[in-house]
């Protein structure tokens, strides 16, 4: 928390000014009563009226004075709040942007995204709400307190002694209540999942014709939520009449105390009647003390999940190591990783080289290892042994940038995002018109993108909704070519292609041959072509070679054949 | 002190309506069934809140017995004070109590409603609108409902008798003291209105703001693997900077003028407290008026322009309510799927003989689907349909299951139309396999069971035999009790396929339509779920969306479909010779 407030440490003097005007204003309010008590006890019974129109128009400036002092604070609050957020945001979105992936495995895209949006959210609203309410409400509260000491010590004494008791009022019914809310929470979950369940399975349960007994399912934890809601509801509904119940019968025992006091001449009317308006504030700021503090208990919350961002430390080391007279483009040399270092190994001592220009596949079902393959090429990720070469020197000794500046790559779950089909394409770098166009023809892009309305310039909305999965995926592929990178990696991208499109893009990938190309797979169709292929089971290599090789002595490669172009052809027996 | 703040957390602007009027009407009928309920709630709000009202003239009477010394009078009005502070009080709860009730018993109906209504929706309502929206619906809207039922109705109508009382309370005090109001509250009135209206686009531009940074988030955030491997941080910390300003300038913004209403009423009720003040006095001195008499006023006048103030927020809130209830009834009166009149039974089995007789059908109206489609399905034989992904393949499973009704033409089931049969007779005759496999929270005997109720533990145990499943669901801690859900046991995609393929041949229906699309799993569970695949569709018509060749091959009828519509059918060889799409297809396959 302390380190969120930090944000607004720039604006010290911007704060300490507003609080300041803030003050002024609350006072002036706070005098109008004192002034009517003063007007109705000294001024009045000396039936000046000259006097009371002065008082009247002391209380229009007060009023008038307050109501200035009020906006310019505001103002000023919102002021630095909305600057204030703003820094935190930014560092925290930079903090994330360079995150390895590692760090963000741990929080979660989620949980980042929930951090980003919702929880700054609270810390702004925070920072506002409490420079505007938060100063106002204790200044009345103890203004009020203060005034009416200042008035009749012993008549204020009974509002000094009936606050505790409605704050243990409060609280107590607030803790009776949070358990009820807690479990009804627990109902309404189940709830909405039981709801998302029954539309995620709509055509199984119409096939099934079990619309009736999902209903009547439905009535069950429907009832239950009710009765929980009902329950959740007597025990908070007791909270304002019993607030409500308790300021009234102190203003009781005031008029009823206060009289025997005027009685004996030890207070006055006028006295009272400011009770009366000092009373309706103290309960106004009680209200709004309340609030604040279920605001700052829950920006509180934020606040940590958002530090915890900033206080990250983690970045990629880069080492200096000396290149290595070799000729092989890329090299593997008994690598090895684990996501984590007490799990079994994700790759197990993986050794291989691929030829500048070559086409190299990597086959596998899932959870073999493959993707990871392509993870540690990309430094997502550092190997836990051994050592990947990149033109004969270690990966770690690239910068970052010039490593992945290498790289074209359409990964798994890969992401179009809401710009136009061009920006998309290009996505950042300084790529010409010409090679985009040159891109999306490899890509066999070019054919729908130049049928579009506004072709290159059509809107792509977010994760590309407006485009088929064939469509998105070439785009994607488009935007891998488009910088014509030394290297393609594409994991698993023609999975959404139809085989006529897959092919087709192939043969112009083979025919063209600009770059060292890493197929990775799980359809035997897709790699077959390769010069090389990898064969992955659970980590291990268990086969490398071309298609012709691999058919004819590696075990797994040929039960995948079997498998995806049928081998067993002739079993099925015809009804 | 109370500042506009918008709806929701993310500050959604408030919500109209479209037609209040007829919205009104149909919340109505809800209230109609209570109306006794809702007489009680009535006759409590309005002695519950005059009882309130009659403090401050009692005050009044005690400050005059202080000024005229007539002390004697206080201990009864105290009295009278604490009964009808007490009274009102107990009221006031009994109030708050019953309206849980009436709003518990409404919103539990609408709920209810809404989901019978979810279930007797046709397929094609859950194809066209986000599950998110439906389930927003059902929570969030229902809630917004129940919040305005039990307690800002209670509130607003409570307020609108404190307005009334106060106002003729006043009245009977002092009507010269009243002319007051004449300046505050057409000022109080204008002052609102006028920063509503600068405000509303304000706050308007500041959730657009807010929502379009929330969703660069979220993008980037989801892509940021993406980002990562083309080292396009900077690029979009850069376009996140410029969009992160943009909304905190609207934030300063909005909060600027919208923190100007709070002061503005609170500046206008303390002009009426110094403007009373001091005409008061000036009254007193005149002798029109009593001391006490002036504070009854000072305090009346408080619960006058109190509620006032608050009635701005209420109206957004109860705005809000009605554009909730309006989006729940739109569900309501979607049309559900309509059956024949006189629908024909089907007893027994039937054979599982379809054929398709110069069918028709569109999604969209004058896009066509399927144009004039003939096709004859002998009981026992394999239709396999092929294309390029999203070419619109779950076509011919709709029209099967009439999920989707055609537009012209027939399908026959054993020589019958089945638009002569109900909807579930139809779909009783086919076990289903989808692509996504369709568990729910339950157990795994519950999940294989589903749709056949009377299946026994040791039906349901033979069947997972039969399917290679047994083995692996006996190893599990409670076994077939396991309990499925998204966070418990860890189940594989493939064993997930098993279960629904177990959970299909229980229900030994005469026909059987299956997705074989290729799911991520390991080759040992692919050749699982291929065998028990092939137990499943043995004897039976099958139709198959298939990916694996050996199916496409060994099928009597190939259905080819590419741009959502049929466009080749017949068998293998007979494709293959006639060199078309399916040639080609088949062709580049091996390429």
């Amino acid at each position: 928390m302390k380190q969120v407030l930090g944000y607004l440490s720039p604006y010290k003097g911007r704060v300490f000014v507003g609080l300041l005007v803030k003050s002024f204003a609350t006072i002036m309010e706070l005098f109008l009563p004192y002034i009517l008590a003063y007007v109705i006890d000294e001024v009045v019974p000396l039936g000046d009226y000259g006097r009371v129109i002065w008082f009247g128009i002391i209380m229009l400036v007060s009023a008038v004075l307050a109501y200035i002092g009020n906006i310019v604070a505001n103002r000023m609050a919102a002021r630095v709040s909305s600057w204030a957020i703003e820094a935190l945001r930014n560092d925290s979105y930079e903090k994330i942007m360079y995150f390895t992936n590692r760090k963000v495995d741990e929080l979660t895209i989620p949980s980042l995204i929930s951090r980003m949006t919702s929880d700054t959210y609270h810390v702004y609203r925070m920072f506002n709400v409490v420079q505007r309410i938060g100063i106002r409400a204790p200044i009345i509260l103890l203004g009020s307190i203060g005034m009416m000491l200042f008035i009749d010590a012993y008549l204020a004494m009974v509002l000094v002694l009936l606050l505790p008791v409605i704050t243990l009022v409060v609280v107590f019914i607030s803790k009776k209540g949070i358990p009820f809310y807690d479990s009804l929470q627990q109902k309404l979950d189940i709830l909405v999942r039981v709801v998302r369940e029954n539309i995620a399975g709509i055509r199984i349960i119409k096939a099934l014709a079990k619309e009736s007994s999902e209903k009547e399912k439905f009535e069950l934890i429907n009832e239950e939520v009710s009765k929980k809601e009902r329950l959740a509801g007597y025990v908070v509904s007791t909270l304002n009449p019993s607030m409500n119940l308790l300021l009234n019968l102190g203003l009781i025992i005031i008029l009823y105390i206060g009289a025997q006091r005027v009685q004996v001449n030890l207070s006055s009317t006028g006295s009272i009647i400011a009770f009366m308006s000092y009373f309706t504030l103290i309960l106004n700021s009680f209200l709004a003390l309340n609030r604040i503090f279920l605001l700052i208990s829950r920006a509180n919350a934020s606040a940590l999940r958002i530090v915890d961002i900033l206080n990250t430390q983690d970045h990629i080391e880069i080492s200096h190591t000396e290149k290595v007279e070799i000729s092989p483009f890329i090299e593997f040399k008994d690598v090895s990783f684990s996501y984590n270092q007490n799990e079994s190994h994700q790759l197990q001592n993986l050794n291989f080289k691929i030829e500048k220009n070559s086409i190299f596949g990597i086959i596998g079902s899932t959870g073999s290892g493959k993707t990871t393959i392509a993870q540690l090429l990309l430094r997502f990720y550092d190997v836990s042994s051994g050592t990947i070469l990149i033109d004969g020197k270690d990966i770690k000794s690239y910068q970052l940038k010039d490593l992945r500046s290498k790289f074209g790559v359409v990964l798994q779950n890969d992401r179009l995002f809401s710009s136009s089909v061009e920006e998309n394409i290009k996505f950042g770098r300084d790529v010409e018109f010409e090679s985009i166009q040159e891109a999306a023809d490899l890509a066999q892009a070019k054919g729908f993108i130049e049928q579009l309305s506004k072709q290159y310039d059509e809107r792509v909305l977010r994760g590309g909704a407006n485009f088929s999965g064939g469509q998105r995926q070439r785009m994607l592929i488009a935007r891998a070519l488009a910088d014509r990178p030394e290297i393609l990696i594409f994991d698993d991208a023609s999975s959404a292609l139809d085989y006529r499109t897959d092919a087709q893009f192939r043969t112009s990938l083979r025919k063209t041959r600009l770059s060292t190309t890493i197929l990775i797979a799980q359809r035997i169709s897709t790699v077959m072509s390769a010069d090389q292929i990898l064969v992955l089971e659970e980590g291990r290599m268990v086969g490398l070679g071309t298609h012709d090789q691999l058919s004819k002595n590696n075990r797994l490669y040929q039960e995948l054949i079997k498998l995806q172009l049928g081998g067993d052809v002739h079993e099925r027996s015809n009804g | 002190m109370s500042v506009p703040m918008g709806k929701g957390p993310m500050g959604a602007p408030v919500e109209k309506p479209r037609d209040t009027k007829k919205v009104l009407r149909r919340l109505f009928v809800y209230v109609k069934e209570l109306k006794w309920m809702f007489l009680a709630a009535i006759i409590l709000t309005i002695s519950a809140n005059m009882l309130q009202l009659l403090g401050p003239a009692l005050t009044g009477q005690i400050i005059d017995a202080i000024k005229g010394a007539q002390y004697e009078r206080i201990p009864r009005i105290i009295i009278l004070m604490i009964i009808f502070y007490v009274i009102s009080s107990v009221f006031l709860y009994m109030l708050q109590i019953l309206m849980i009730h009436v709003s518990q018993k409404i919103v539990k109906k609408m709920r209810q409603q809404l989901f019978d209504k979810f279930m007797d929706l046709p397929v094609n309502y859950f194809d066209s609108h986000q599950i998110g929206d439906m389930i927003s619906r059902i929570s969030y809207d229902i809630d917004t409902i129940n919040t305005s039922l039990s307690s800002d109705l209670v509130q607003l109508f409570g307020s609108l008798i404190t307005v009334l009382g106060a106002l003729l309370m006043m009245i009977l005090i002092s009507p010269i003291l009243l002319m007051v109001f004449v300046i505050t509250i057409p000022a109080s009135i204008y002052t609102t209105r006028y920063l509503a209206k600068k405000t509303r686009p304000l706050f308007r531009k500041r959730s657009a703001k807010l929502g379009d940074m929330n969703g660069f988030v979220e993008e980037t955030l989801s892509g940021l693997k993406t980002i990562k491997a083309y080292s396009q941080e900077e690029t979009m910390f850069d376009e996140f900077k410029a969009k992160n300003r943009e909304a905190s300038e609207a934030y300063y913004q909005a909060d600027y003028y919208g923190g100007i209403t709070g002061p503005s009423i609170g500046f206008i009720n303390n002009i009426s407290l110094a403007l009373i003040s001091m005409f008061g006095s000036l009254l007193f001195l005149y002798q029109l008026i009593s001391i006490g008499n002036i504070s009854s006023f000072i305090l009346y006048s408080r619960r006058f322009s109190g509620p006032i103030s608050e009635a701005a927020n209420m109206v957004a809130e109860l705005q809000s309510t009605l554009a909730a209830s309006e989006r729940v009834f739109r569900v309501l009166d979607e049309p559900i799927e309509q059956e024949v009149e006189t629908p024909m039974e089907i007893t027994g089995s039937t054979r599982g003989e379809i054929e398709f007789k110069d069918v028709h059908f569109s999604y969209i109206k004058d896009v066509k689907v399927i144009e004039n489609l003939n096709l004859h399905v002998q009981p026992g034989q394999l239709v396999a349909i092929v294309g390029p992904t999203g070419a619109g393949k779950t076509t011919m499973i709709n029209l099967l299951m009439r999920f989707y009704d055609v537009d012209q033409g027939q399908i026959l089931l054993d020589g019958v139309d089945i638009a002569n049969y109900t909807r579930s007779d139809v779909r009783k005759q086919f076990g289903m396999v989808l692509q996504d496999t369709w568990l729910f929270h339950g157990t795994i005997f519950e999940n294989i069971a589903y749709g056949h109720p009377e299946a026994t533990l040791e039906d349901v145990i033979e069947i997972a035999r039969e399917v290679k499943i047994h083995h692996f669901i006996t190893g599990l801690k409670d076994g077939y009790h396991t309990i499925l859900s998204d966070d418990g046991v860890n189940i594989s995609k493939g064993q997930k396929q098993l279960m629904t393929i177990a959970r299909a041949m229980l229900q030994q229906r005469p026909m059987i339509i299956l997705d074989e699309a290729t799911s991520n799993v390991d080759t040992r569970t692919e050749s699982m779920i291929q065998s028990a695949m092939r137990k499943l569709m043995q004897d039976k018509t099958c139709f198959v969306i298939a990916h694996r060749l050996s199916t496409i091959v060994n099928a009597d009828v190939i259905l080819v479909v590419d741009r959502g519509k049929v466009v080749e059918s017949g068998t293998h060889d007979q494709l293959m010779s006639s060199k078309g799409y399916y040639y080609q297809l088949y062709m580049a396959q091996f390429d």
